[in-house]
């Protein structure tokens, strides 16, 4: 049984979220400000990290 | 306690880089690196001299290694330890000198934040990516040369993927692109995350932001390129409103005469700059945004993120000009003279603020002075 | 595979020129150049140089140690979380719920100086694991760098509050009357203090050295006197003396290795010792044992080094001539260990009949006082134990 992924799997939501953003903004869904990128973006990668550092390394 | 067998042999450590003493132009530095590395020193002696014109951190990097790496004394033996503290002087020493030589080369204090802070940074974080902490696979001189030289395919492939991007983007593609990204993120959580391809995360990252950049800043590339200047000779030669892709658009509108009444006059660039000429006597009230850059209206300026101006409108009666301008990234610039739009080297800054300004700020900056006379 | 490390032994300033090189197979004296480089253009090499020193742990030379339990990648948590409360921070300003930007940040500056400062338990923990007991823990160089650190953004966070609210002035000449009168009383007090340490010091170092012949002398006395005379009772009998003898040695050795601190009290450290010897001698099998930090031993610790024993005597019967590591984490009443093999393995669904009641001995005896005990295994891949002990309070 393979294990869940952690870091590629949050890296493929936080793309997917993000891209969804990115989609409403050209769809004029919602206008997008760097306001609310600067948050997108770290927690973004805050998620990664922290998926990546908390994946167990077992030697 | 009995000994199992060590997880690894003792690490030897690695050979010793010296300066040349055969092949020496100078101090023998290029002859050195050249036989550390095995590679030609030529190459070496033409990077050291291209980095000495180009801000003289040539000159700062020769000196260094001539302090700090010995020199070949020609029996092959290890030169002797150097103590430490000379050591941490003389480094101490050359930062110094180097700061000192350096900061008006182009190089200077501002440099941490500067791009070349930031590709390090950069690559710094793909090797991490690639190589993990524990990386495996050979220790030597030539394999960390051939693994830079990946780094820095990675980065350059990712910088060229920002741009389409942000290009595609701006064009129009943005749905495109931003459906692409979603593809890519769904195909991150479906595949595995094999280490060899952790790196797909920085091209990935790289289109994202492209994209990014322009849904925050409302660049619209549609309207062509280059420079367009607008110098109307009535009111019928007014448009409703002008736009352009990529450069520089100027409307200069003191050649018109308004008749009483309010007009709009609606201004769009894409990436670049704007500027707006207006007639002293005429009462102009703006509405304007910069997604990223600086944005003047007539004695108001800021820059930065999502710089707006929202300027209430009071005047009544005569003549009345509402401007609506978008730049997405770049300046915006609605003046009373076309030799305020030029850039000067100190230009007086209005307040720094990051945020939208609204009415809670001067009501008497960024409108002209004749709305003044209009509301009696 | 080779973790980054700081060499300390070759190092100039702290070490990470030096480590890197070994890592990367570059002379460090390259590295070095890069550095001061880069710290001339503009101090960025300065800044990469410190988070080099905080985050990558020192190397002590000659410790080849045994893989130790799954450590988790603390530096990428802490980073994520930041960035992830940074981005919440930002999130709320652009929402308006804000005080002020000269408020603010200094605040969270100080907040994140504060964290680093007070978090110390994981620092602890990360310490390159050697056969210790007793090693000093306040003088660990990643805690110092991390409080350092701390330290520095707080007083950071005081500076850009003032400048952020004009305040710096009159801060100023308060700042100077203090620092007149730190100095003045410095200059007076300097020397007397200088005198009371140093005769402080050297009657300290007098009562320990006493002290440490004391305990020499009672230890020998205790020990190898005691098995000289059992060897001359068991003369006769070579297989007994060579016995007493390996045992007398590990021992004595152990003791040797590990007299720094004592605690004047039997630890679990030196009982979960015996323990590993005395499997190692039943069964000819090798047991590396690795103890970090120390707890008295009281009837729930005997608890856990029986169930310790248990697991090692399986590890023995059942790994095949697998090396077996034993790793224990002490620290205040709390018992964290790990039996692991590289055997074969088992298949837990198919177990026979006397193994799996000694699964029940490990495991219901850790229950029965207050931990737990836990077996990870599958056929190819070895045997993990593990055994938790929470301090009762």
């Amino acid at each position: 049984m393979r294990r869940v992924d952690g870091p590629s799997l949050v890296t493929g939501l936080v793309l997917i979220g993000l891209g969804g953003l990115f989609l409403l903004d050209r769809l004029e869904a919602l206008d997008l400000r760097f306001g609310y990128l600067w948050p997108a973006l770290l927690a973004g990668l805050g998620a990664i990290l922290l998926a990546s550092g908390l994946r167990r390394e077992r030697p | 306690m009995s000994q199992h067998e060590p997880e690894q042999s003792q690490p030897t450590a690695p050979r010793k880089f010296l300066r040349s003493r055969d092949d020496r132009v100078l101090g023998g530095v290029a002859g050195g690196l050249g036989k550390y590395f095995g590679v030609d020193p030529v190459f070496f002696r033409i990077g050291l001299a291209a980095l000495a014109v180009l801000g003289g951190v040539g000159v700062f990097l020769y000196l260094a290694a001539l302090v700090f790496v010995p020199a070949e004394d020609g029996t092959g033996a290890e030169p002797p330890r150097r103590s430490r503290v000379l050591t941490v002087v003389a480094a101490i020493a050359l930062v110094l000198l180097g700061g000192a030589l350096l900061a008006d080369g182009g190089w200077g204090f501002g440099f941490f934040f500067g791009p070349l802070g930031f590709v390090l940074v950069l690559g710094a974080a793909v090797w991490w990516l690639v190589w993990g902490r524990s990386g495996g696979g050979e220790r030597n001189a030539r394999g960390t040369l051939t693994r830079i030289a990946l780094v820095l395919l990675v980065l350059a492939v990712s910088a060229a993927l920002f741009v389409g991007a942000f290009w595609t983007a701006a064009a129009g593609g943005g749905v495109a692109v931003a459906l692409l990204v979603i593809a890519i993120g769904a195909l991150f959580a479906l595949a595995a995350f094999r280490r060899n391809v952790r790196w797909l995360i920085v091209p990935a990252l790289a289109i994202t932001a492209g994209l990014g950049l322009v849904a925050a800043a409302d660049v619209n590339l549609d309207g062509g390129y280059g420079k367009r200047v607008y110098v109307p000779a009535s009111l019928a030669d007014v448009r409703e409103g002008y736009d352009l892709g990529a450069g520089r658009l100027e409307v200069d509108l003191r050649g018109v005469d308004f008749t009483p009444g309010e007009r709009e006059l609606d201004l769009e660039v894409g990436f670049g700059e704007a500027v707006l000429v207006v007639p002293n006597d005429l009462c102009v009230v703006a509405r304007a945004d910069v997604g990223a850059g600086y944005l003047r209206i007539l004695g108001w300026d800021n820059g930065g993120f999502n710089v707006g101006w929202d300027a209430r409108d009071r005047g009544r009666e005569g003549a009345r000009l509402v401007v609506d301008a978008h730049v997405g990234m770049g300046a915006l610039q609605v003046v009373h003279d076309p030799r305020d739009a030029e850039w000067h080297e100190d230009r007086p800054s209005g307040r720094g603020r990051w945020e939208d300004i609204g009415e809670d700020d001067d009501p008497a900056l960024g409108r002209s002075a004749a709305c003044e006379a209009q509301t009696g | 595979m080779t973790p980054l490390r700081r060499d300390l032994d070759n190092r100039v300033v702290a070490g990470v020129c030096a480590g890197l090189g070994q890592r990367l197979g570059l002379d460090p004296v390259i590295l070095r150049l890069s550095f001061v480089v880069a710290a001339a253009a503009g101090g960025f090499g300065v800044v990469l140089y410190g988070l080099a020193w905080l985050l990558v742990p020192a190397d002590r030379a000659g410790a080849s140690a045994p893989p130790g339990p799954p450590r988790r990648g603390s530096w990428q948590v802490a980073a994520g979380v930041g960035l992830l409360v940074l981005a919440l921070l930002l999130l709320l300003r652009e929402l308006g719920i804000w005080f002020s930007d000269p408020l603010v940040w200094p605040v969270v500056l100080a907040a994140t100086g504060s964290t680093l400062i007070w978090h110390r338990s994981a620092a602890v923990r990360r310490q390159t694991t050697t056969r210790l007991r007793g090693l000093p823990r306040p003088a660990d160089p990643i805690t110092r760098g991390r409080v350092a650190l701390g330290a520095a953004l707080v007083v950071g966070a005081a500076l850009l509050f003032l400048l952020a609210n004009d305040a710096v002035s009159p801060a100023r000449d308060v700042v100077l009357v203090l620092l007149a009168v730190v100095v003045a009383l410095a200059l007076i007090l300097t020397p007397l203090w200088w005198r009371l340490a140093r005769s402080l010091g050297e009657e300290r170092s007098a009562r320990i050295r006493t002290q440490e012949r004391a305990e020499l002398a009672a230890h020998l006395h205790d020990s190898v006197l005691q098995t000289l005379a059992l060897v001359q009772r068991r003369a006769d009998d070579p297989r007994a003396v060579a016995a007493l003898a390996r045992r007398q040695e590990r021992e004595l050795r152990a003791w040797l290795s590990g007299t720094s601190e004592r605690t004047g009290r039997e630890g679990v450290a030196a009982a979960l010792e015996a323990v590993a010897g005395e499997v190692e001698e039943a069964h000819g099998t090798a047991i590396d044992v690795v103890a970090v930090g120390d707890t008295p031993l009281d009837e729930h610790g005997e608890a856990v080094v029986a169930a310790v024993r248990e697991a090692l005597v399986n590890a023995a019967k059942f790994a095949g001539n697998a090396p077996i590591a034993l790793y224990a984490e002490l620290e205040d009443g709390r018992i964290h260990a790990f039996v692991r093999d590289r055997g074969p393995g088992f298949d837990p669904a198919g177990v026979p009949a006397d193994r799996r009641g000694l699964r029940e001995s490990i495991v219901g005896r850790m229950e029965r006082h207050g931990g737990r005990a836990t077996v990870t295994t599958a056929p190819g891949s070895g045997t993990e134990v593990e055994l938790v002990l929470d301090s009762p309070s």
